[in-house]
């Protein structure tokens, strides 16, 4: 009895001494401005000093520590998640916590910053452009109905994505109707669908393969067997483009190699390629986002893999469009005409191969600044300067 | 109360760590084969061929265009170009006359080069009507067998390029041959991606499917020793992963680099005598590792 009524004067000491502390706080730092619609719980329940220094700090905010480390410290569970995930959205990868949240109040759902689909367009701007017909979640701007912002097994952030569409397309035999020749269980709806929106009705992606928008199908499918001599029995000057040290045909990757990268139906873009490249590429090559994730820097077009690297072939290592020079001076055209010594008559001492830009740079991603491979500040250099 | 298995959680860790440094440098760099006869370096040198009758390594040096040989104590014999005829050579090998049989990815074709007589005779493949990406070439008693990328099938030809028939395992979800090495009457095969090795005897009999107890990135190429261990080589990695003749992985060696026995975008393995020499596209050199 005499432990029991120790424990709940303890909470009530507790519970006065924060109201106590807050309502300190809230002489100066007026509620109206900071109780906003839905409150973070530390703040409502008057914790001010979970995150704040009454007096002097070193961080912004007289916080108590890095703010993504403060949010850390009570959302445990959520960081040990974090940890194991497979792909985590770029905030919160940097661990821009506030990126997106408030520390204290929103009128916004989740105490988010702006309205969600404001928030989700303003780094993904591609998406705003104007679609004839558009996806009604996305036009509802419920991003987070499909996504999950952040993280999620696939690299798109799509919650549970073999069975999202279905959640609210649940009606089989409406399905089956529409889709006569396809397994439902085994159907990828975006490979055709464009989830977010779309010129053409159903949401069907906008470049259509000839045979597919004349409706003749047989033209293929008749034609049977998996290889890819069924799509180049027609694309006849494709074959020739694999004629190369490296290329992309790769044995009986999903039966026909040429569907490892195109759709057959439809697509996003004239190349009918299925998907943009760079969740395209990663699904085969998924150590390089590991590499982009450990990394501090990476080169800026990182994500748009077919810039600089061939789909079909190349006569380069990791099938670059043309050697290590060729390849950057398309875009870096002051450095192709004065840089450290370049070409065919400048050997590397380490291994007599020509020296070129990714030489010394790796833009798939390094921890150093202008992607280089080591250190700029000496490291690098006496890789081959050893008396310098 | 916690000491003793901190203890045998170190005693465990320092015994995996020295058996690892053990078997690991037990290979060492014997020699780095970078330039031909000529004195020219080798850029981006993608074939290798050591004919056991001559004692002579052939390097196809696709960059520059040319094959290379080389001594059995590794020092450069001749260069050869065909009179500028080779464009994009891939791999090689020898047909039972001694002919230089070259594979020409630029034109996709086999080119016999008749050293005697300097005759070439370039021949396309077809497999059912349809062209072969050729990719690799081995001999074998009875003919040819050679790597079709597209199929990613072994297809058997005889010594005049007729074809016979397609070889391939009997696995679920096989997805076609990244490298295949004939080692007596045994058809040896490595899968894309997965990096499961085949053995498939050439004379009839049942195959043996090994599986290698590693996630790989990037496996181009592998070795079987003569007691039956698997040498697997992960272009992305830059290493060589070692397993046992079950796939229970032992050790690895080689590292990311540009210096002589580092890798940078390595190619090709292959086992001369008990040497395992090491073909480094990026590098442009071949890395003779002993024991």
């Amino acid at each position: 009895m005499i432990l029991r009524c120790f424990v709940f004067l303890v909470f009530v000491l507790a519970s006065f001494s924060n109201l106590a502390a807050a309502s300190n706080c809230f002489k100066c730092h007026h509620k109206k401005e900071i109780f906003k619609g839905k409150v973070h719980e530390p703040v409502a329940s008057g914790k001010c000093y979970r995150c704040h220094l009454p007096h002097v700090s070193r961080y912004k905010g007289l916080l108590k520590e890095r703010a993504d480390r403060l949010c850390f410290e009570c959302h445990v569970r959520f960081g040990k998640e974090l940890k194991k995930a497979a792909f985590v959205h770029t905030p919160v990868e940097k661990k821009a916590c506030l990126r997106c949240h408030l520390p204290h109040s929103s009128t916004h759902k989740a105490l988010l910053v702006k309205d969600e689909k404001e928030l989700c367009l303003s780094c993904h701007g591609e998406l705003k452009k104007k679609m004839v017909f558009v996806h009604k979640p996305f036009r509802d701007g419920k991003c987070t109905v499909c996504h999950d912002p952040h993280f999620s097994r696939n690299m798109v952030f799509v919650k549970n994505m073999d069975r999202i569409c279905f959640k609210c397309h649940g009606n089989r035999v409406k399905l089956k109707a529409s889709h006569r020749y396809g397994d439902l269980k085994r159907m990828n709806c975006v490979g055709c669908h464009n989830p977010h929106g779309s010129g053409k009705r159903f949401l069907i992606k906008d470049f259509s393969h000839k045979p597919f928008a004349e409706k003749k199908c047989n033209l293929c499918h008749k034609k049977g067997g998996v290889s890819s001599s069924v799509c180049v029995s027609c694309h006849k000057g494709v074959e020739k483009s694999f004629n190369h040290l490296h290329n992309h045909q790769l044995g009986r990757v999903r039966g026909n190699s040429c569907l490892a990268c195109h759709n057959p139906h439809v697509g996003a873009d004239k190349n009918l390629l299925a998907d943009i490249p760079m969740r395209m590429c990663q699904s085969c090559h998924p150590e390089t986002y590991k590499q982009k994730r450990e990394s501090l820097y990476v080169h800026p077009e990182w994500s748009n893999c077919i810039n600089c690297h061939a789909g079909h072939g190349s006569d380069h290592p990791a099938m670059l469009k043309g050697d290590g020079n060729a390849v950057c001076v398309r875009c870096h055209k002051t450095q192709g005409k004065f840089t450290h010594p370049v070409g065919k008559e400048v050997l590397d001492p380490r291994n007599g191969q020509p020296i070129t830009c990714v030489t010394c740079h790796d833009t798939m991603g390094t921890n150093f600044k202008y992607n280089l491979r080591l250190s700029g500040e000496a490291a690098l250099c006496i890789e081959c300067h050893k008396n310098y | 109360m916690y000491r003793v298995p901190q203890k045998l959680l170190a005693f465990v860790v320092l015994g995996f760590v020295f058996n690892t440094l053990c078997f690991a440098a037990s290979w060492r760099l014997e020699k780095s084969i970078t330039r031909g006869a000529d004195g020219i370096s080798m850029h981006y040198p993608l074939g290798m061929l050591y004919d056991s009758g001559r004692n002579k390594l052939y390097v196809v040096d696709s960059g520059n265009d040319r094959l290379l040989s080389f001594s059995d104590k590794w020092e450069p014999v001749k260069v050869f170009n065909a009179g500028g005829k080779l464009k994009l050579p891939i791999y090689m090998e020898r047909d039972p006359e001694g002919n230089l049989l070259v594979v020409e990815r630029s034109d996709n074709v086999i080119k016999k080069i008749e050293l005697k007589t300097r005759r070439i005779t370039a021949f396309p493949l077809f497999r059912k009507g349809r062209p072969v990406l050729i990719d690799r070439i081995a001999k074998y008693s009875k003919g040819y067998l050679v790597l079709d990328r597209i199929s990613g099938n072994v297809l058997v030809y005889d010594f005049k390029f007729n074809y016979v028939r397609d070889i391939y395992p009997n696995a679920r979800n096989f997805k076609g041959f990244f490298d295949i090495k004939v080692k007596g009457n045994t058809l040896w095969g490595m899968e894309v991606v997965s990096g499961r090795i085949f053995a498939i005897p050439l004379g009839g009999g049942s195959q043996k499917v090994i599986v290698p107890q590693k996630t790989f990135v990037e496996p181009v190429s592998f070795e079987v020793d003569s007691s039956g261990n698997i040498y697997v080589l992960d272009r992305y990695l830059k290493k060589v992963l070692v397993f046992s003749p079950t796939g229970a992985f032992k050790y690895s060696f080689c590292r990311e680099g540009f210096r002589e026995g580092e890798l940078y975008y390595p190619w090709l393995l292959l086992f001369v005598k008990d040497k395992l020499l090491v073909l480094d596209e990026g590098n442009g050199r071949v890395d003779v590792w002993s024991k």
